[in-house]
């Protein structure tokens, strides 16, 4: 009796432990989402009587704690508004990485680079396709392909069967979509090396020194390819070639 | 035909200046008028000693008063390299001030001359010498000569001001894309000697400069405590960023040069001579706000100011469905208003079609300060049933009132017939209305007022490792499940592998078994012991139950030899004194068979080896 009383105890203890774990984390969460909120309809007040910097903050605090599409797409009018058109470019961009297909995001996009005269990226074949699906669905659709593949070969060994066509078929669509979903991944992989030029007129120097020779001055807004730091510089490739940048003058779409 | 260019550049760096390079070309070429044009440009003249001067306008000042420090070179302002910093005395604050180069015609050449202005002011008085540097040329070292100012504890009435300029803003605290009125004030001597300007420059960054003047005179104005012949330019500039700005101007004197038309008043001489010494302002604060949003259907355009919309005029008010009307709108204010963007036509309206609008001639009114300018938008009637032209909206921003200012254009009351129309008529505009007339260029998205689509991260849910190991883990875990029944097939296919596994096992503990029996000086356990070894390493070659076995099958393991040798011998012993030590009562204490120990361990590692 002693011992199942104990037993019981435990239980208890665990159980009670377990709850009030999972009530933590839903009271995080929810705190994070309450935070995210708040700042959210700050930055709209702000930006509704004209006070682009208070905006500016606000959005960008609600997308550091819940990276979203409206507040990015906000961030960037805000940024837009205060004349900084390389920061409201990345925002957008930022937008399109979470919807890629979000029309608001794209047609700021075009009219902000039509005005400014910047190009779109140019992206490469296997990073086109993988701006198809949001970013997220890619990973679901690599493990899936992964999954059934490795269900469809193994499962009827294990329970002793014989593999049927079915199974057959079943694990051969399962690779397929492995397979074609790799290019995608891989593109997603590059993206995140994608980035752009913050300030305008940002001297592209030859190497990564104060006093190095400057090849071009590039616009903001301005795409280019994050290829390594080196203190105070980042070594980037645009379609002017191949140069160093200040830090703060350039941002990627996905921080590192 | 070909075509051969040959292009001598006498300095690499002057190429800037767009006029330094000579051209020796073909006979081809001489018949190009665009190369008829530039061969008939002045050379700019590059080989003259270059020769600098520096001086401290005026030489004499009183504390706290501004002295301007001039260098000027004939050189080209793209080859001349300065040092970072100039050395300025102790007591003496040094300010950079305007820089630029003209190329005036002397003779028949542009003679170069690079000029750049710093601001000096004396906190204490006393004699300061700003010392001679180096400055580079044409890639040659040249000696910017010294320098000397006398600062003074009162200023003498009779002692003439620095040569500048002075720059009044109509605004200074305004808003993005206004215009603001820009005063440039030159004040000539005491004596009314005047000189024009030419090449008025405004300085600043986030703004830009109008290039020509609205209107350039000469008139006796107060400037700095003193009224004397002053030439005037007015013109205006736009802030294009908001924030604090300063803005700065600076220009060259022209002698008795203006570009474009001047009104003089007043007694005055002009300056003889071409000197062209750069003057420069002091700058202006600028307080510059962003423009409210406002919705981008409520027709604004960026124009800020101040303006009147009269009543628009429809040419007829009495139409005929499908045909043309023009509705004229005058708007009437100040002369900011000549570069109104019209409001764009509505896109769509019920009942019409609205073209975009074109400038047009506005009607004749009496004499007035406003400027009028006018635009007509063409509409034509899709539908009977309209009683009145669309609104079309319209919006400015006035800065005074830091509002937007609703200046709709009302409607026009209109009488629409279908008369003379085909039988169809209904159905064809149906259809032409059908047709998608949306406008698909670009916008700027409105605000969004909701979140939107979520992430957690903007980095990739697959570069996080959390879920690589979600997928990999389970996917590891079947494999596992696989092979184990991969394995549990095998041994079911083949038993003897199960059956040596267990007499190994069995036969490790027996062996224990039988040294313990050696420890503890057991005979009749080590007999049996051992025995049961024998019987347990040779029961998977049959095979059978251990116990079931005899010295014989153990015997018949080994070959020939070993059978008749120590092996057979050993093995007999050992099964002998386990029956005796189980059957016989008087061989229960007979001979141990310790001494057999070392063989018979050899025997089972033999027998364990062959498992």
């Amino acid at each position: 009796m002693k011992g199942s009383g104990q037993l019981l105890h435990t239980v208890h203890f665990w159980r009670l432990t377990v709850i009030c774990s999972l009530a933590l984390l839903a009271s995080q969460l929810m705190a994070v989402a309450a935070t995210t909120n708040v700042s959210f309809a700050r930055g709209i007040a702000a930006y509704e009587v004209g006070q682009f910097a208070a905006a500016t903050r606000e959005f960008r605090n609600s997308a550091t704690n819940q990276p979203a599409t409206g507040a990015y797409l906000n961030l960037g009018l805000s940024e837009w508004r205060r004349g900084r058109a390389g920061a409201a470019v990345r925002a957008w961009e930022q937008a399109l990485w979470i919807s890629p297909r979000d029309s608001a995001a794209r047609n700021s996009l075009a009219y902000a680079r039509r005005l400014m005269d910047v190009e779109a990226a140019n992206l490469r074949w296997y990073e086109r396709v993988s701006v198809w699906l949001p970013i997220n669905a890619w990973g679901w659709i690599t493990a899936a392909g992964l999954w059934l593949t490795v269900a469809a070969v193994l499962l009827p060994d294990i329970f002793g069967r014989r593999r049927s066509t079915a199974t057959q078929a079943l694990a051969a669509f399962g690779l397929m979509v492995l397979l074609l979903s790799l290019p995608a991944q891989f593109g997603i992989r590059t993206r995140q090396q994608l980035g752009f030029v913050l300030q305008r007129e940002s001297p592209l120097h030859l190497t990564p020194t104060v006093d190095s020779e400057v090849t071009v001055k590039l616009p903001a807004g301005e795409p280019a390819r994050w290829l390594r730091t080196r203190g105070h510089y980042v070594l980037v490739k645009t379609s002017q070639g191949e140069g160093w940048l200040e830090v703060e003058r350039f941002g990627l779409i996905v921080p590192r | 035909m070909r075509r051969t260019l040959q292009l001598n550049f006498r300095r690499a760096g002057p190429l800037i200046a767009g006029s330094c390079f000579v051209f020796t070309t073909t006979f081809a070429q001489r018949s190009d008028p665009t190369m008829q044009l530039l061969l008939s440009q002045p050379p700019v003249d590059t080989d003259s000693p270059v020769v600098v001067t520096a001086v401290i306008d005026p030489p004499v000042v009183a504390v706290g008063d501004l002295a301007v420090y001039r260098i000027s070179l004939n050189a080209l302002e793209a080859s001349v390299r300065w040092p970072p910093e100039l050395y300025s005395p102790p007591g003496l604050t040094m300010k950079p001030g305007g820089s630029g180069q003209i190329l005036p015609l002397i003779g028949n050449v542009q003679r170069p001359i690079t000029a750049r202005n710093f601001h000096l002011r004396a906190a204490r008085p006393g004699f300061y010498t700003l010392p001679a540097f180096e400055i580079e040329a044409y890639g040659k070292r040249v000696v910017v000569p010294e320098a000397q100012l006398e600062v003074v504890g009162a200023k003498s009435p009779a002692q003439e001001p620095a040569r500048r300029l002075y720059l009044r803003l109509g605004r200074t605290n305004v808003f993005v894309g206004e215009t603001i009125t820009a005063t440039v004030l030159a004040p000539g001597t005491s004596s009314n000697v005047v000189s024009g300007l030419s090449q008025i420059q405004f300085n600043g960054g986030g703004m830009h400069g109008a290039k020509s003047p609205s209107r350039q005179l000469v008139e006796p104005r107060e400037v700095n405590g003193r009224r004397v012949s002053t030439v005037i330019y007015e013109s205006s500039v736009v802030p294009i960023s908001p924030g604090n700005l300063e803005v700065s101007v600076q220009g060259f004197t022209a002698g008795m040069f203006f570009s474009g038309p001047v009104v003089l008043q007043g007694q005055l001489t002009f300056q003889g001579g071409t000197e062209n010494l750069l003057l420069d302002s002091e700058p202006v604060p600028l307080q510059v706000q962003a423009l409210p949003s406002i919705n981008e259907g409520q027709g604004f355009t960026g124009f800020i100011g101040t303006l009147g919309v009269d009543p628009p005029q429809l040419s007829t008010n009495s139409l005929r469905v499908g045909d043309a009307v023009r509705l004229l709108v005058t708007i009437r204010g100040d002369p900011s208003v000549g570069r109104l963007i019209p409001p764009p036509a509505p896109v769509r309206v019920e009942g019409w079609q609205v073209f975009p609008p074109s400038p047009a001639e506005p009607p004749s009114r009496p004499p007035s300060t406003n400027v009028v300018v006018a635009f007509a938008y063409t509409l034509i009637a899709t539908s009977e049933e309209i009683k009145h032209t669309p609104a079309i909206p319209f919006h400015i921003f006035d800065p005074i009132r830091a509002a937007y200012v609703d200046l709709t254009i009302p409607p026009v009351p209109v009488q629409a017939s279908a008369e003379g129309l085909p039988t169809n008529w209904v159905a064809e505009i149906a259809a032409l209305e059908a047709d998608e007339r949306v406008d698909k260029r670009p916008r700027l998205n409105e605000l969004t007022h909701a979140p939107g689509k979520t992430l957690a991260s903007l980095q990739p849910l697959q570069a996080s490792p959390n879920f690589l190991l979600v997928q990999f883990g389970p996917v590891a875990g079947l494999l596992a499940w696989w092979g184990w029944a991969r394995r549990q097939r095998y041994l079911a296919a083949h038993p003897e592998i199960l059956r040596r596994r267990h007499a190994r096992r069995a036969l490790r503990h027996e062996r224990r078994v039988l040294h313990g029996a050696v420890a503890r000086n057991d005979p009749a356990g080590f007999a049996r012991s051992a025995v049961a070894a024998l019987q347990i390493a040779s029961a998977p070659h049959y095979p059978a139950e251990p116990r079931a076995l005899v010295c014989g099958d153990v015997l018949g393991l080994f070959d020939e030899r070993q059978q008749r040798g120590q092996t057979g011998d050993t093995i007999r012993r050992v099964f002998a004194q386990c029956d005796a030590t189980d059957f016989s009562a008087s061989h229960r204490n007979g001979n141990p068979l310790f001494e057999l120990k070392v063989e018979l361990d050899r025997i089972l590692k033999q027998m364990e080896a062959r498992l």
